[in-house]
């Protein structure tokens, strides 16, 4: 607790605490050729002019953070999209595989066209999950891409041609 | 003497993975050749009333494309884990069958312009 005597009417308990957590007053590591300013000595034309800045201070102490930076905001929100589409695809398999069925069938054995229907509707999740492995680390821009490709093949051509309902 | 004994349990290791990696490829190969077979199979039901040139092209295409596909999953996780490579057979699989019954829905729907009559 502050002991400050007018400023603790405006200052609540555990308020230091708060403060501590907060990034941007972070202490700011203090690197060994840094030496410590006087406002008495002449400032050098070499020295860090950005020693003053605070943007540059938060941008030095981002640069030192080692730790992974994940996925940007717009390439979660592509991801999103896409997996929304892909799931829309999966549906429209469903529908558009068991609606071509029967005109299939009458050439075909059961089981042979069953086992490409079962494919036929786990390709899209098939398909996400291999981009989203294969390129984990590569640049965002090339998943939105393979992904953008995939949704480009696995139209199901049975349902949209059959107007979304299937029957052919 | 140690390192001989890690040399030797490294290359039995590799020995594994190389197996594995093999015996992957063979189980792929047999679903991509199913997915083949009834590309053909259907193919050779529907000529039976007799087949156009174009009939003939599209019905073998699933085929064609079926065994495209497994020759650049091949090639493209060749120096890629046996994770990544069984992932990229699955969805390689997922896009043939995707092929195929797209043309079985094209074909139902002109089958008139491919059998000639």
């Amino acid at each position: 607790m502050r002991s400050d005597g007018d400023d603790d009417a405006l200052s609540w308990d555990g308020d230091d605490a708060l403060e501590a957590r907060r990034p941007e007053m972070r202490p700011r590591r203090r690197r060994p050729q840094d030496s410590p300013r006087s406002d008495s000595a002449p400032k050098q034309p070499d020295a860090p002019a950005a020693a003053s800045d605070p943007s540059a201070v938060q941008a030095t102490d981002a640069g030192d953070d080692d730790e992974p930076q994940g996925l940007s905001t717009v390439a979660l929100v592509a991801l999103g999209i896409l997996g929304g589409v892909y799931l829309l695809y999966t549906v429209g398999w469903v529908i558009g595989g068991v609606g071509m069925q029967a005109p299939v069938m009458f050439t075909l054995p059961a089981f042979l066209y069953q086992a490409a229907l079962w494919l036929a509707v786990l390709a899209p999740a098939l398909w996400f999950v291999a981009v989203l492995v294969v390129t984990r680390g590569a640049k965002d821009w090339v998943r939105i891409v393979w992904l953008i490709a995939g949704a480009a093949l696995l139209v199901p051509w049975p349902f949209v041609v059959s107007g979304g309902g299937g029957a052919l | 003497m140690s390192g001989n004994v890690a040399a030797d349990g490294m290359q039995g290791s590799g020995r594994v993975r190389s197996a594995l990696r093999g015996f992957l490829t063979g189980l792929g190969g047999l679903a991509y050749a199913f997915v083949i077979w009834t590309a053909v199979f259907y193919a050779i039901q529907l000529s039976v009333g007799g087949m156009s040139g174009y009939g003939w092209v599209v019905l073998l295409l699933p085929a064609v494309v079926t065994a495209v596909v497994f020759a650049v999953v091949l090639v493209t996780t060749r120096r890629r884990s046996i994770g990544a490579l069984v992932l990229v057979l699955l969805a390689g699989l997922g896009l043939s069958a995707v092929f195929l019954l797209n043309t079985f829905s094209y074909v139902i729907r002109n089958l008139a312009a491919l059998t000639g009559s």
